[in-house]
Order: C-alpha cells, then structure tokens, then sequence
C-alpha cells in the first residue's frame, strides 16, 4: 500500500474534490450525515439473567432496537426489525433462539436466508456466537448443496437449520422426514426479507403459506422474525409475505461516525453528440462510470485508504478491478494499488480468499456486485463507490452504509449513469437523502403463482375446507376445481382435495417465474448456468437469432423450441461487437376496470386487467459502438404472445392532439400530416410512457424489466388518447395498483426529469425518456411534447402530500 | 379365472411412430398386442399412419383422427363397442344406449391459470352433435386429445383420456384396456425400453451401432459370440458381458445372476400394499404373503373406513409383532414406494408403532437385483408383472391395475354410499396376486445360480446403473 499522512488522505467529501486529479466539477451536490452515538441497554434489563450473563461476558450491551425486538418477542408477537446495514439485526433472532433454548433444549428455529452464501456465512457466524455464549445449539445449513448422506442427521438432530426458499418448496414435498424438526420449531426468521418482492416475492410468500401450513400440522405455530433494510412498508410487507400480523422496531440504535456522500456526475464529451443523437451515440460519449468509479478507487487507494466499489454486473466489476490498477499507474502518484473483484460467477475459494484479504487489509479495493451488498462480512471499509444507482434507496443505504470503521467518518460515492434514474437523482439528491423509502411490493393476486402453490399444498396434505384459511378463503374453491377439471386433483374440500398428478409438483414450481411455459436453455458448445426463462421473456430477448449477455459473457440463440415436451433454447457462445434489436407490435384489448378517477375536462386514470398482446416481428444486428444496423431485418418467425396482466392507464380529451401540435410543433391541427402528429403528439404520449415506467423505481421496488407499456394517440377501446403501463408477467405482479396510488408523484418526478434533462433536440436520451427496452428503437419520442402532455395531466391530478 | 373381456387400444403420437425403427414398431405392438391402434396429436399423420399399415396385421385397426380418410363408424372391437369419431358429424352414430366407446380427437383441455378455469376445448360442439335426446349413460368418451389417466364427469358425459402425448420425448406408450362395463385400464412402455434399447447398458448410440454391426434384435445378441460382440466399438468387455446376459434374461425368461452373494434373508414375509395414489394419502390394504408358493398363506389387513387411515397398518403391524417378529419383510421396488409410505404414513397415523416398524428388516428384491447389479431379471421390463410373467407366474387374472384400484377406492373416499363401495374381495385377490408374483421372483432369485462368464472374471465390474425406467 502506498504511505500516507492520515491529515491528507481524502476522507471527505472536500478533501476528495480537493485532491482528485483533472477534477472537473464532477461533484454536483455533497451531503453530510452527522454521527450518532450508541444507544444501548443492559441486557439484563430484557434477557433471563443466565442468558443476560452469558451475552454481556461475550458481547456487552444490547442496542436499544435489538432490546426492543427482543420484548416484543417475550410478549409473543412477531417482528419486522428493519434498521440499517450492520446494526446487528442477527442478534435479535439469535438471542430468541437462545432464549427458547434456555426453556426447552429440544425446541428448533428455521432460518430462511436468500443466497446460499449468506447462509454459509451466517451458519459460522451463529455457530461461533453459541460457542462464545456457551450454549450447546447447533446450527446447520441444509440446503440443495448438502451431501445426501448427511441430511437425515441434519433433521435429525439441528437445533436450527440454515436454508432457502427454493429449499423450503422441495423439502415441504417429504416433510415426515422433518417431523422432529417441524414439531419443535418455535421460531422462523426470514432475514433480508425486503428481498423479496415481485415474482420471487409472490412465491415465497405462498411457500410461507405452506411452510405454516405443514408445522401447524405438526402443532407448531412458530414466532415470526424479519430482518430487513429500510423498506416504505415494513409491517405491510412482512404481513402479506408471512401472513401474519407484525410489530415494527425500526429506530436504529447502533452508533455510526460522520458520513459523507458526493454526487458524482462523469463528464460527457458534448462535442460528440448532436441533435439527433440516438440511445447508442450518448452512450459512447459519456466517460464510463465504472472507468470514472474505479479511479476513485485509484486515488483513494493510493492514500492509504481502503475502498468497496460496487458495479452492477459481472463483468463491470470485472473491469472495475482492471480500471483502478490502470489508474493508479496513470495517476500522479504512479502507484500500484491491490484491487481484486468480487461476484457470484468466481469459485468459492477466490471469494473467500478475497474476503479474507480485504477484511485484514490486504487489499486496497474490491469492485463487487451486489453479491457484497447482503450481509457478507468483509468488515468496514473507509469508502464505497457506487457505480450507478443501485434500483432501490434501500439498496443505496445499503451499499453506503458498508463503510465506516464504527464510529469513524466514512466518504461515499455516488457516480451517476447516463440514465434517467441516475439523473433525476443527481438534480433531486434529497430524493435518497429524505427519509422516504420505496414500498416494497408482494402481489398475491397472480393467479398462476398461486395455483402453482395450491397444487403443491394438495400434494404435501390433502386440501379441506379447513384450508380456506391459509389459501385465500373461496379463491381456494376455483384453483381446486380448476385442477380437478385439468385431472390433478381429486375430491372435495368438505372431505379431503388430493393430488393426482405427476410425482413431486413442487419440482414443477419455479421460484423466479410465473409462466406455465418455461424455456430451458442449453448451451450447444459447453455449459450455462442460467434458470429456466419465462416463455415472454423468451420471446422477447430470446428468439433464434438474438444475441445476449449473460454472467458477462454474449451468446447467440440458434434455436428457438416450444413444440417439446421441455421447451429450449440452444445457445453457442459468441464474441461480436453486435447486439441484436427486435422490434414488436404491441396492442391492449378487453379492459377490465378495478378503479377509475376521472380528473375532469376529459382527463382520467385507471387500473385493471386486460390482455397484451405482444409480436415480436423482426430484428437487426447492430454494431455496439455506432449503432448502424449490420444486417437488414429479419423475421423473427413467432407468433404474438399474449399476457393477461394488471394494467394502469391515463386517458387524455381527444382535443390535447391539437393543443399539443400547436403550442409545442407550432403546427396548424388541421393541416398537421400523419407523421407530424405521430412525431410531436405521438412521441408526447411515448415519452410520459417511457418517463413514467423508467422513473416507477423511485416510487415502488421493482425490476423496470417487469414493465412494459403502450402508447396510442387513439385507443380502440378508451377512445381517446391513451398510454399503458402494465405489468410485463403472465397473471400479472399487482403494479399497476400501486402505480395508480402514487400517479401523482410519478408525474411529477417524471416531469421534473425530462424538463431538467440537458440534453439537446427533442428526441430525448438516455437520462431521461430514451429506453433500451423500447419495442420501436425509440421512435417517436419528442421531449417538449412530453412536458406538455404531463403538465396537463397533472393540473388534473390531486397533489400528494408525501 | 381369465380376465374379463376387453379391447386393447394403444395409443402413440405420431411423432414416435416416425422417428422409431421398424423393430422398435414391432417390439412395440408385441408388447401391447392391441387391437386398434390411434394416433393422437392434432394434425394429419400421413407417415404414421402408412408406417403402422405396414407393421400390423390386417385385423388391427389403425385411426388417425385427423387423417383424410380415417376409420369412422361404429365397430365392434374383440366383443366391446366403439364408435371412432374423426368428426362431429361421426357422432351421429353413436347408439342411443350403452356402453360403448367413443374413440375421438375432438376434445382437450385448456387450463387457464390465469382466470383459474379449465374448460373442455370442444365440448359445446361434441355435444351438441352428440344430442338425440338420449340419455348417455354406459358411454366413455375417449379423446386424444387428453392425456393418459384423465377421467372427468363434464356434463354427464364420462370423458377419459387417450393418450395426447404418449410416446412424445420419452412419455410413457400406452395401451388401454376397455372393458365392457367402462373401466379403461391403462398399461404404459417407455419408449426407450424398446428393442436392443430394453437391454441393461444400452441406449441410443450403442443400439445404433450394434444394428450396424448386424445385431438387431436381442435374440441375436442374447446368441451373440462375446468376443465378437466386444469388438463392436464403444463397448468394453464388461459392457459386453452385461449385454449379453440382459439379452439371455429377456430372450430365456431365466434370472442370470451377477454375483454369487446369496439373498441376504430368510424366511421372508411378503408384501405389497395399496393405497390412494401415487402421493397417497392412505395405505388402506396390506396384503401378506407368510412363506412361499405354492403353500404360502396370504392374508389381507384392509382398511374400510378411509375416517381412520391407521387402520390396515395397525393391524398389518400387530400381527407382524405377534406372528412374524424377527422375519424380514420383502416388497418389489419397496425402497421407493411400499417402505417409504409404510414409513410415512406409520409416523402419521400410528405413531405408537413406530418401534415395531424401526426393528423390521426390510429387503427390496428389485433393488437387489438391479440396482445393485446382483442378478439380470427376466422379462421385457422390469416390472413386477413382466418379470413375473416371464418366470411362469399365473396371473389370476383379475383385470386391474394399481391405478384402477386407487381411483375406485378414491370414489368410496369421496362419497361413501352402496353404488362406490369397492368389490373387497376382488381388490384382496389382485394385491394376492401380486404378493405371489413377488414370491416367484424371490423364488427363482433364490434358486439361481451364478452364470460365470466366458470374458470376464470379476463378477463386481458392472459399472452400468441398472435402469429405473420403468418406473
């Protein structure tokens, strides 16, 4: 490690501008989060004195958050402790265990983790903490890479047992080997449980359902723990995934130092672009922000101070790691600066050996994926860097708040994309600064999913009327009857509904998608290790032909199979500077109205369901870096697919066409051709789209892959100017709901976005409503339009207090 | 006892007709011995068709319900009724009363997961044409359109499935026994158990280049030099060995042992249960075999009222600690169904016996034998009833199936009333056969001796998984 004098090193957010090389304004907005003391209590003061003994001789003093989870325990309720990163949300459930243990040294606790590390992590964690307290619990993962011949021991004899969801939904399918286990489980802890929303959201919640189901069969009716970041809605979220009431601790008492957080924009080459610069031209004219990151980590590492860099795939953490040591050596100091990565795609033993050398102070930098971000002990570091906003202000604490050695200062960094989200945070940096936090969202009403879970519930105990209670009451009658047309199952609820299908349904389950048709893929040259895709998104991104990247490497599809028992896709591994571009037809029919508000003069909103449907014509292969079309199109050779999904959707007067082609196109309505409508009114309506569905993760926790939309000038069946948002899954994720509530909002931010944005013309760009998963290459999108179509709508929307 | 009258339809989709060889099509129909054959699938099988014309003979019926010029119109198959209905207009000719068949591709099912209904694709249509005012009592509507072991009641109409996607991948064939009274039993083959590809050791490549060497049916190779045979490239010495007995099972209907370990028990008591299901959530008759045949004593431990489903397993139990204590219990394929139900459902609904059940040896004959490479059995599959068949058993002949069982019981379950009672007595001589098949097999296991190989002498190198298949 390069020498420094600690008084230079550039700690904060001044020091930092005051020292970095070729410093161009980059920081656009700096903030400071004063300190905070710890606050903390005796632990005899809530623990039983034996346990109190034991924890203040290993540890010392409880915070005040962990005492407060654990009263609400002894009083027999469940708990949502969401506090932030590191305030040792473990210790609550941990402590419980013990505590229960104490009572009954046969009674067992089930610990749900979402990564299979973590629960290898945690699994030495616990271990060693019981050792320390010395109580004899022995914890044990038991998960899909467990040795067969040492499971039955396992549920044999753990005092608690570390495991997945996926796992969960397997081991429900023979639970008379869990009797034991099951009969004396007195806690589930669900830990990062702000984890799972969307789809996957949807299947652990019903999984949790029948998890319940199983151990009140076996007469448990464990205490419910979440751990969770900061989400908008704890108690809300932890009861529609647990389906049982929750108490919320959430006033943090672990200390932490002075924190500073810069808003870091990288320079863009503007001599690059002109007005008709298309997605691919801003691209390549913005400095990389992982080259810009990884400088930072440079400068940062040649002043002796240790950096966590995260990235947001693979492979730019990859580079991440080979960019700092390049600017270390370009650097002034012409230093060398350790700096390794650090993703799920490396072997365990690299992964560990990085930990280990990054915790003792090895190395200078890692550049991670989000795999650093859950729990994974590493120590603190003194700095992160974020390249790119991480999708969530949960995530973004999260990630920042992994530095910061106790209570000594901490520097962060925020290096913006070239994107509207990144952007609207630069402009509005009190939006993650401010203390609201997004929703996180677990729809229960997608019926696929469900039915899904109550052909497996059927299959692990016959279904009775008894059951109601845990499926949804009378929706439990159709799905019964649904599958006992389809012949996979038999009987009757006031008797007893069982399965007749084919052996283990719960293999069938696939936790991360909805559809009934799922694409295995194949790799033609070697292996992938990639999940099952949903049958739309294989439409969508994967048709013969396509070229796509995953895990960091690109891949083309060579052939495209549904007429199979296991529908496929075979891929060969390939190396071009190309992507390929498909274009689709999108239509909306057979709306179906949940809520409507009209906002008067012929303005109004709504959701519902209805159909979408979808035809992937055709595509092109273009160049990367000039976005010039290398082949002309080709067919895709599919049929349209359909989805029947929520969807939310905005109506406008049919007089707005004119308004908007005269204030904004300076155009006469009357003489006003096609195309001009289409470009100044069209790309109007297509920007709000685009703007809305891109900005929808500041409001609500979602993958914007999940959405999709529909822009139309006139709606067959609104009749009336109109633009969709609906949710892009079979049976649909319940978004369209939420997005409705917080319409006004969304505009608004919307609005602020594309106005703000700096970019030239009126085509729009990336940052604000230019979008890569648009079916029609972006066209028309007309930024003042935009404006102007979202300034009416919300001189009809009610203002939120927020 | 003969089995009562039936008609054997089999059913494959026409993708597996095309793609098979000629011998696999004749091992195929050899096995089932149908006497009509449909194809299911929903368009046109010109190829298919022509090829099934060439391999069976002129009195089996070959449909293609999309075909342009299928069989249509009642007929009477070996003493049952069929109506074949290529379109609705064919079920004009259904008679006014039953029972018969109606044979068809009309129907199918449309799971709509999203809306939570399933409906029956083509039924308003089939319907209505089928309306005379009649009443449809004694009518099974079979469609191949709806896969293998669907029965639904939809309207008053009895609609089973005939098969949609046999055959398609590696699916099951299926051939379906119509009685006369209604009740379709189905009997299912893999197709990767046909031909050369039956025997131990050898799948797709090494049955295509035995063909080529001139090895096309396993007769050939059962009467194959081993020298010769190991010559064949891609396969070993020990591959070849294995082969070569695989074949000599199949072809002599012997058991050809691999080792010389003895079985591991004596004294056995047989079993053989039957339950709800494949899940089950019941094991309502245990059926005992105590010693072997022809004097064995077979005793049954039924379970009648489905509110107490301990029942059969308590008894079955008592009577063990009482009678048998001490002698190992033996079931066919019992690690993978008999012992691990027996296993679960003790430690669900009679917990208290638990000890007896923990102290019983158990030993799985087929486990035994294939899994652990000990003997080749006998047999075109490795089921009970075809290694037992080929040893000689006799079956009583009782025209049931473990499937038929579980539904009738199922039925009683549902609604328990005079009109679902199960026939007792015919149900306890079915499980009685089977417990004797399953002592003719440990019969002739135990009364085997070990064949020594001309080629190799280390009985333990069967590295070949013996194959599950079957199951």
């Amino acid at each position: 490690m390069a020498q420094d004098t600690p008084t230079d090193a550039p700690t904060t957010e001044a020091r930092l501008r005051e020292t970095y090389p070729d410093y161009e304004g980059q920081v656009q907005h700096a903030a400071t989060i004063p300190a905070r003391p710890a606050h903390t209590v005796d632990p005899h003061e809530v623990l039983p004195p034996d346990l109190a003994r034991r924890f203040a001789d290993a540890v010392g003093e409880l915070y005040t958050h962990q005492a407060r989870a654990l009263e609400v325990l002894a009083d027999g309720e469940n708990v949502c402790v969401a506090t932030s990163t590191s305030s040792g949300k473990t210790f609550v459930y941990a402590l419980q265990i013990a505590r229960n243990h104490l009572e009954d040294p046969d009674s067992t606790a089930f610990l749900v983790y979402p990564t299979k590390a973590l629960s290898r992590d945690q699994e030495g964690e616990l271990n060693e903490f019981y050792g320390d307290l010395g109580l004899d619990i022995s914890v044990r993962v038991y998960d899909g890479d467990t040795p067969s011949d040492r499971r039955r021991r396992i549920r044999d004899t753990a005092d608690v047992i570390i495991t997945n969801f996926a796992g969960v939904n397997a081991y429900l399918g023979h639970h008379s080997g869990w009797r034991r286990f099951f009969a004396n489980c007195e806690l589930l802890a669900v830990d990062e449980s702000h984890t799972y929303t969307g789809v996957h959201g949807m299947h652990v919640a019903w999984t949790v359902r029948r998890l319940r189901r199983i151990l009140d069969h076996y007469d448990s009716d464990p205490q419910v723990v979440c751990t969770s970041a900061t989400v908008g809605n704890p108690a809300e979220h932890s009861e529609r995934l647990v389906g049982k009431p929750f108490a919320v601790v959430d006033r943090d008492g672990s200390p932490r130092g002075t924190r500073d957080v810069a808003f870091w924009q990288p320079p863009v080459d503007e001599d690059e672009l002109d007005d008709d610069a298309d997605f691919e031209a801003f691209q390549s004219a913005t400095t990389s922000p992982v080259w810009e990151g990884a400088s930072i980590v440079a400068h940062l590492g040649l002043h002796d101070r240790q950096t966590l860099m995260f990235a947001r795939s693979r492979k730019n953490a990859e580079l991440g790691a080979k960019y700092a040591r390049d600017a270390a050596s370009k650097h002034p100091r012409h230093g060398d600066v350790d700096v390794a990565p650090y993703h799920a795609g490396l072997g365990k033993e690299t992964r560990r050996g990085t930990e280990y050398e990054f915790k003792t102070g090895q190395l200078d930098g890692v550049t991670s994926t989000n795999a650093l971000e859950l729990g994974i002990d590493v120590g603190s570091m003194d700095a992160t860097v974020l390249t790119g906003y991480p999708g969530t202000r949960q995530s973004f604490w999260q990630q920042v708040g992994r530095s910061g050695r106790g209570e000594s200062d901490a520097l962060s960094v925020f290096v913006a994309r070239a994107d509207a989200i990144d952007q609207y945070i630069l402009d509005n940096p009190e939006y993650v600064l401010g203390d609201a936090i997004e929703d996180g969202v677990v729809g229960l009403d997608n019926n696929p999913v469900y039915a899904e879970h109550v052909r497996c519930a059927a299959h692990e105990k016959p279904l009775t009327a008894d059951d109601r209670k845990w499926f949804d009451g009378e929706r439990l009658d159709r799905a019964v009857e649904m599958w006992s047309d389809a012949g996979q199952l038999a009987g009757d609820l006031s008797r007893a509904v069982r399965y007749t299908g084919p052996p283990r349904p719960q293999s069938e389950v696939s936790m991360y998608g909805a559809a009934d048709t799922q694409f295995v893929v194949r790799r033609a040259d070697g292996d992938i290790d990639m999940e099952p895709v949903d049958r739309d998104r294989a439409y969508r991104d994967h048709h013969e032909g396509a070229l796509f990247l995953h895990a960091g490497a690109q891949y083309l599809v060579t052939e495209f199979v549904e007429d199979a028992p296991q529908p496929y896709i075979t891929v060969e591994r390939v190396r071009t500077d190309e992507y390929t571009e498909t274009s689709s037809e999108k239509t909306v029919r057979g709306l179906a109205v949940d809520e409507r508000r009209e906002l008067g003069d012929g303005y109004a909103i709504a959701h519902g369901t209805g159909t979408v449907e979808i035809h992937y014509t055709h595509y092109q292969r273009k160049n990367i870096s000039t976005g010039e079309a290398t082949t002309p199109l080709q067919p895709t050779g599919l049929p349209p697919v359909e989805l029947r999904t929520d969807l939310l959707w905005i109506e406008t007067p049919p007089s707005l066409r004119d308004e908007i082609l005269s204030d904004v196109g300076g155009l006469d309505p009357e003489l006003a051709s096609e195309g001009e409508v289409m470009e100044v009114f069209g790309g109007g309506l297509h920007g709000a789209e685009h703007g809305m569905i891109k900005l929808t993760p500041l409001e609500l926790r979602l993958d914007t892959g999940d959405l999709g939309g529909l822009s139309t000038p006139l709606h067959p069946e609104t009749g009336v100017p109109t633009w969709f948002i609906h949710s892009a899954v079979e049976g649909g994720l319940g978004f369209a709901r939420r997005i409705y509530d917080r319409a006004e909002p969304l505009a608004r931010r919307t609005r602020e976005r594309v106005a703000g944005c700096d970019c030239a013309g009126t085509g729009g760009c990336p940052a604000c409503i230019m979008d890569s998963q648009c079916g029609n290459q972006n066209q028309f999108l007309h930024t003042e339009a935009t404006v102007a179509v979202l300034d009416r709508v919300l001189g009809q929307l009610p203002a939120e207090a927020e | 006892m003969s089995p009562p009258a039936s008609a054997r339809v089999a059913a494959a989709h026409p993708a597996f007709v095309e793609r098979a060889t000629g011998r696999e099509l004749d091992d195929w129909l050899s096995y089932f011995e149908p006497d009509a054959v449909v194809l299911t699938g929903t368009e046109s099988a010109r190829r298919a068709t022509s090829a099934l014309r060439r391999v069976t003979d002129a009195g089996t019926i070959v449909f293609d319900p999309n075909g342009h010029d299928p069989v249509r119109g009642p007929r009477r198959v070996d003493g049952v009724e069929f109506v074949f209905a290529p379109t609705l207009a064919d079920l004009d000719d259904v008679p006014e009363t039953g029972p018969a068949y109606v044979l068809s591709g009309l129907l199918s099912l449309d799971v709509d997961r999203a809306a939570l209904s399933t409906a029956l694709a083509g039924l308003d249509e089939y319907r209505a044409a089928l309306e005379q005012g009649s009443d449809t009592d004694g009518l099974v509507h079979l469609s191949t359109g709806l896969p293998e072991g669907y029965a639904r009641e939809w309207d008053g109409l009895s609609v089973v499935g005939a098969g949609a996607e046999a055959g398609v991948g590696d699916r099951p064939l299926v051939a379906f026994d119509c009685r006369p009274d209604g009740l379709v039993l189905s009997n299912t083959l893999k197709p990767s158990r046909l031909g050369l590809r039956a025997l131990d050791g050898v799948g797709d490549t090494r049955a295509r280049r035995l063909r080529e060497a001139g090895y096309g049916s396993r007769e050939a190779i059962a009467a194959a030099d081993p020298t010769e045979l190991a010559a064949v490239d891609g396969l070993g010495e020990s591959s070849t060995e294995r082969i070569v007995e695989s074949a000599s099972a199949v072809v002599d209907g012997r058991v050809v042992r691999r080792s010389d370990a003895p079985l591991p028990a004596d004294d056995p008591v047989f079993v053989d249960i039957e339950t709800d299901g494949l899940s089950p959530t019941i094991t309502w008759l245990v059926g005992v075999l105590d010693g072997t045949p022809p004097d064995g004593t077979y005793r049954s431990f039924v379970q009648r009222d489905p509110d107490d489903p301990g029942g059969a397993i308590r008894e079955f139990l008592s009577w063990y600690d009482a009678e048998a204590d001490g002698r190992p219990v033996v079931a066919y394929n019992g690690w993978r169904f008999d012992f691990q139900v027996l296993g679960d459902h003790v430690v669900e609904h009679c917990p208290e016996l638990e000890p007896i059940w923990d102290a019983m040896d158990r030993f799985d004959p087929y486990r035994w034998a294939v899994e652990q490479d000990n003997a080749v059995l006998p047999g075109r599959t490795n089921k009970l009833e075809d290694v037992a068949a080929a040893l000689g058993h006799e079956s009583a002949g009782t025209g049931l199936t473990g499937a038929a069982v579980a539904r009738v019981y199922r039925a009683w379950m549902d609604d328990r009333s005079p009109e679902t009672e199960p026939d007792w007595d015919r149900f306890e001589t079915y499980c009685e056969d089977d417990v004797r098949a399953l002592a003719t097999i440990w019969t002739a296991l135990d009364e085997s001796g070990r064949v020594v190989s001309a080629t190799s002498t280390d009985a333990g190198d069967g590295t070949t998984q013996g194959t599950l298949s079957d199951w």
